[in-house]
């Protein structure tokens, strides 16, 4: 009887929340399909799609406004609409791995050469995050900058636990490459 | 090695940095794309995704008044429902399948809605004659007990039935007739005891 109720009040949370996050997040959300995929009807796929999942896992989301909630659902929205992208098969010539929105929107943020005399390590490697491609970045981004776990991690880019493990560590590892390439090293 | 070089509370700082920038990337793309007016074939999608009901919605952190929708997570409950009704056709399916126990059910019919239900089997119908015929008070017998097992020893040599038990109540009768298919009269009672010592015996 008390779990009943307790399953009752947390379902009117999970209405509450997922209704703020519908209102808040929307146009945001499909700012972002719309800038993959240029098409509208796309892009509200996408939106949908990306809902459909949040709908699923509600417990990630703590504050609804909060930075993280938007970081991660906009890796989930990017992730819908770029396998809407692929699916399309419109634009053959871009694949997923090398596709990167950011290449598009600041190419001055690849000059990372420039910045590096007068940023900290960290600033560095940030800019080195941000020339891995999209899905690496997605997986340290849900996976350190939300704190996911990987099975959480998996399920907002739709891949099994275990991809979703090899991929973050990828990621890690190409980023260590790039550093060494530049001769960075953390003492 | 790459976490020597690369520990993690450095990478999510500078994670959280990259964020940030490529944050400021997207808020500048928002800018630039005019607001979008959702198709009603979006809007009626997301009202099945949301359980089918629209509510209106207040307005949130400055946005426009916008439709929302209430989510009806009702998934669950329709699991727990649907694996209630399998388990229950599962178990009718299994009790009618057995003929004894299908035979039983409808005598527990009968007895629990005697007033207006009327089922007869035969070889019940004879069965209950003859037990109605030995439940007469002259024809209880004693039972003792004959054998007892090795490296048992009985409590009392004199006592070897300890209570006697008379159903007299018709509902635990029939109940008990529906449930076992056996009519008792008496239950005679011997308490055992393991032997301290078998050997000595």
């Amino acid at each position: 009887m008390l779990s009943l109720y307790l399953s009752e009040i947390r379902e009117d949370q999970d209405k509450e929340k997922f209704r703020t996050i519908y209102q808040y997040y929307e146009q945001k959300m499909f700012s972002v399909a719309y800038g993959i995929l240029q098409h509208r009807e796309n892009a509200e796929d996408a939106v949908h799609d990306a809902f459909e999942a949040i709908m699923g896992n509600l417990d990630v989301i703590g504050n609804v406004y909060s930075s993280k909630t938007w970081g991660y659902i906009r890796v989930i929205v990017k992730n819908r609409a770029v396998k809407i992208y692929n699916q399309n098969k419109k634009r053959k010539e871009i694949q997923v791995d090398d596709f990167n929105l950011l290449d598009n929107l600041a190419g001055e943020l690849r000059d990372i050469e420039l910045r590096m005399e007068k940023k900290e390590i960290s600033e560095i490697i940030a800019y080195m995050v941000l020339e891995l491609p999209e899905r690496y970045r997605d997986a340290l981004y849900l996976r350190y900058y939300n704190e996911l776990s990987y099975t959480e991690v998996a399920e907002a880019l739709s891949m099994t636990e275990d991809n979703a493990r090899q991929l973050t560590r990828r990621a890690r590892k190409k980023l260590l490459e790039k550093m060494m390439e530049r001769g960075i090293r953390y003492e | 090695m790459s976490k020597e070089i690369l520990p993690d509370n450095l990478l999510k700082e500078a994670v959280a940095k990259a964020w940030a920038i490529e944050n400021g990337v997207y808020d500048r793309q928002e800018a630039e794309t005019p607001e979008h007016t959702f198709s009603d074939e979006y809007r009626q999608r997301m009202e099945r995704l949301s359980g089918g009901k629209q509510v209106d919605s207040g307005q949130a952190e400055g946005k426009t008044e916008r439709k929302g929708y209430v989510v009806k997570n009702k998934s669950l409950r329709i699991k727990i429902l649907l694996v209630a009704v399998i388990v229950m056709m599962l178990g009718s399916m299994t009790v009618l399948a057995a003929e004894p126990l299908r035979e039983k059910l409808y005598q527990m019919v009968e007895l629990l809605f005697s007033d207006h239900t009327d089922v007869s089997f035969e070889e019940v119908t004879r069965e209950s004659d003859g037990q109605d015929q030995e439940n007469s008070p002259g024809n209880f017998k004693v039972r003792k007990l004959t054998k007892v097992p090795s490296k048992y020893k009985k409590e009392s040599a004199n006592k070897d039935y300890v209570f006697l038990i008379i159903w007299n109540h018709i509902l635990m009768k029939k109940v008990m007739r529906c449930i076992t298919g056996w009519l008792p009269q008496r239950i005679l009672l011997c308490r055992l005891r393991p032997m301290e010592n078998p050997q000595r015996q």
